[in-house]
C-alpha cells in the first residue's frame, strides 16, 4: 500500500568551499520500497545510515529531491490533496520520549490530540473521556493515568501513551522511528508485545526504524537494511541468515551471540 | 496551576500588591483625601501632616492625592504598552520562529533594522515627530521595544519547533493554528510571563521618563515621572518633594521585576510541589 519509488534526498552543506557554493550532501539514494497491507517492514541500519531522514520522507515532512512516494497509488508529495491522504492514514512514534509529548498537557490531552484527528477526519464528536479510557486500557494502563503530566510517568509508560496517542487517529500505517530503542530491554520486550497484539486487533501495518536487529526479527516481516543512504539487502526476515550482502552479515554476525542470550530468555 | 500559585510566596505577594495598587487606582475618588487638581499657594510645601499626609507640592497640592490619582495614568498606560509590545512581538516571534523561510528572513531583517537605533532616542524622535500626547508614548514605546520581544520570542519557539510533538502534530496533519497556540504559545508562557513583567517595569520607568523630560503626560494631569520633574525644580531647596514619587516608581518595578521571576516557575509544571 505504500510505496517508495526511487527515492533520493540531499540537504545543503553547512559548510561551502565558496561563499556562494551549493554543495549539497547526498543521504539516500535511490531508495526504493513497498509496504503490504498488514505487514511490518523493518528498516534497519547505523546511526547516519540516512533511517530517520527516510522516516521524515515516510511521513510526509520532507519532500524528497526526486523519486516519488505513494500511497494506494496516490502520490503523497505532488499534491496537497496527496499529503492530506498520508497525514489520514499515518501515524507516528517517535525514539526520544521526553519531547514526544507536550510537558504542558496532561495524558487526556495527549491523547486527546489524536482523537482530534480522528473528529476532524470523520467530521463527528467522540466521547474523548470513554475514548481516553479505553485507549489507556488498550496499552495496558489503567485509567486514573489519564490526569497525570507525562513527568509524572516512566519511560516505558511515557512511550505506551504515545502509542496510544498515534492509535487514537485510527491510522492504517504507523512508523516508529527507533520507537522503543530508549527503553530498557525489559520494557522493550513488553512494548513490542504490545505492539504484536495491537498490530492484530486494528489490523495496523508497521514501518519498524532501528538499528537494533533483535527487534526486528522478534515483529517484522520484511528486513531493509540502509548502508550509507544505499539500499543494501530487502528480504523477508525469516531467510535473514541467507544474506549475501558483507554490511548485514556483519551485522548478523554481532548481535547472533544477543540473539542466543534472547532465545535463553524466552 | 492553581495550587502552585498559592504556595509560591513571592508571587502571591506581588500578584497581590499589584491588584491591590490597581485597585487604589481605581478607587482614586473616594479613597484620595483631596482633589488632586485643587491649589493652595499659601500652603505649599506643607510638611507631612494628618490632613495632608505626604505634604503639598510647590503648588500646595496635595501630593498623596496625587500619587493615588497617578496610578491611573502609570499602571494603565504601562500596561497598554506591555500589552501592545508582547502581542506584536510573540506574534511576530512565533511566526518567524515557527514558518521559518522567507516569513523569518523578513521578520528578522526589520527587526535586526530596529534593533540597531538607540531605543532611547529613537522614543524622543517618534514622540518628537507624532507631537507630544499620552497615545503617542504609547506607540512610540510599542514601536521601538516589539523587536526586543519578536527576537527573544522567536529564540524560545525555535527551541520548541523541533520538538518530537510539535512534529507528530504536523505528521498526523494538525491544523497550523493548534500548533502555534495549543503547543508553541504554552510552551513559551513562562518566557512570556518573565517578558511581560519586566516589560511594565520597564514601560512605567520609560513613561515616566518621558514625562518627566515633559514629552509624556502634560501637567497638571497627576503621573509619577511628571511628578519627579515638577519636584526636580526644587531639589536644592526641598529635597523631600522627590521622594513620594520615587518610592512609589521604584517599588512599583521592582514588584513587576519579582513577579516576573515567580511567574516564571509557577508556570513550569516541572517545578516540583513541595
Amino acid at each position: 500500500m505504500l510505496e517508495l519509488n526511487q527515492i533520493c534526498v540531499s540537504f545543503r552543506s553547512e559548510r561551502q568551499d565558496k561563499i556562494f557554493g551549493h554543495t549539497r550532501q547526498q543521504v539516500l539514494f535511490d531508495v526504493s520500497l513497498r509496504v503490504e497491507r498488514g505487514t511490518c517492514l523493518g528498516i534497519l541500519g547505523e546511526s547516519g545510515s540516512g533511517k530517520s531522514t527516510m522516516g521524515r520522507v515516510l511521513c510526509g515532512l520532507l519532500k524528497p529531491d526526486s523519486g516519488e512516494v505513494q500511497l494506494d497509488g496516490v502520490s503523497v508529495y505532488a499534491s496537497r490533496s496527496g499529503r492530506r491522504n498520508l497525514q489520514n492514514k499515518l501515524s507516528v512514534v517517535f525514539q526520544d520520549y521526553t519531547t514526544s509529548a507536550n510537558p504542558r498537557f496532561r495524558v487526556k490531552e495527549i491523547i486527546g490530540e489524536g482523537l482530534t484527528v480522528r473528529e476532524r477526519r470523520e467530521g463527528s464528536k467522540l466521547d474523548r473521556e470513554k475514548e481516553v479510557t479505553s485507549l489507556l486500557e488498550l496499552v495496558g494502563l489503567p485509567a486514573d493515568f489519564a490526569k497525570r503530566f507525562p513527568h509524572e510517568l516512566s519511560g516505558g509508560q511515557l512511550q505506551r501513551v504515545c502509542i496510544a496517542r498515534a492509535v487514537a487517529c485510527k491510522p492504517e500505517i504507523i512508523l516508529f522511528d527507533e520507537a522503543i530503542s530508549s527503553l530498557d530491554a525489559h520494557t522493550q520486550v513488553q512494548v513490542m508485545d504490545l505492539l504484536r497484539e495491537l498490530k492484530e486487533k486494528l489490523d495496523l501495518t508497521y514501518i519498524f526504524i532501528t538499528h537494533d536487529l533483535t527487534s526486528i526479527t522478534y515483529l517484522c516481516d520484511d528486513v531493509l537494511f540502509l548502508y550509507q543512504g544505499r539500499v543494501t539487502e530487502y528480504m523477508p526476515v525469516s531467510r535473514i541468515s541467507e544474506t549475501q550482502d558483507e554490511y548485514a552479515r556483519r551485522l548478523l554476525e554481532s548481535i547472533v551471540v544477543f540473539d542466543v542470550d534472547e532465545e535463553v530468555a524466552v | 496551576m492553581r495550587e502552585r500559585f498559592f504556595h509560591n510566596r513571592t508571587a502571591v505577594v506581588t500578584v497581590l500588591f499589584v491588584l491591590i495598587i490597581a485597585m487604589i487606582g481605581i478607587l482614586a475618588p473616594v479613597l484620595a483625601p483631596h482633589d488632586p487638581y485643587e491649589t493652595d499657594i499659601l500652603n505649599k510645601f506643607a510638611e507631612y501632616s494628618l490632613e495632608y499626609p505626604l505634604g503639598t507640592d510647590h503648588l500646595g497640592r496635595c501630593v498623596l492625592s496625587r500619587l493615588i490619582y497617578g496610578i491611573r495614568p502609570t499602571l494603565g498606560l504601562a500596561l497598554l504598552t506591555m500589552l501592545g509590545t508582547i502581542g506584536l512581538g510573540a506574534l511576530l516571534g512565533i511566526m518567524a520562529g515557527y514558518f521559518r523561510g522567507v516569513v523569518e528572513e523578513v521578520i528578522m531583517r526589520v527587526v535586526d533594522v530596529m534593533l540597531s537605533f538607540p531605543s532611547q532616542i529613537m522614543v524622543f524622535a517618534v514622540v518628537g515627530l507624532l507631537g507630544i500626547s499620552v497615545q503617542n508614548v504609547i506607540i512610540a514605546n510599542v514601536f521601538i521595544k516589539w523587536a526586543w520581544y519578536a527576537r527573544m520570542i522567536r529564540t524560545g519557539v525555535m527551541q520548541y519547533r523541533d520538538r518530537n510533538f510539535v512534529q507528530f502534530s504536523r505528521c498526523v496533519g494538525m491544523p497550523e493554528r493548534f500548533i502555534l497556540f495549543r503547543h508553541l504559545l504554552p510552551s513559551i508562557t513562562s518566557d512570556l510571563a518573565v517578558l511581560a513583567s519586566l516589560d511594565v517595569g520597564w514601560a512605567i520607568i520609560n513613561i515616566s521618563t518621558l514625562s518627566f523630560l515633559g514629552l509624556g503626560v502634560q501637567a497638571p494631569t497627576p503621573e509619577w515621572g511628571a511628578m519627579l520633574n515638577e519636584a526636580k525644580e526644587v531639589l536644592t531647596s526641598n529635597p523631600i518633594q522627590m521622594i513620594a514619587p520615587g518610592v512609589a516608581i521604584v517599588l512599583l518595578v521592582c514588584c513587576f521585576n519579582l513577579m516576573g521571576d515567580a511567574l516564571r516557575d509557577v508556570l513550569d509544571p516541572k517545578e516540583v510541589e513541595k
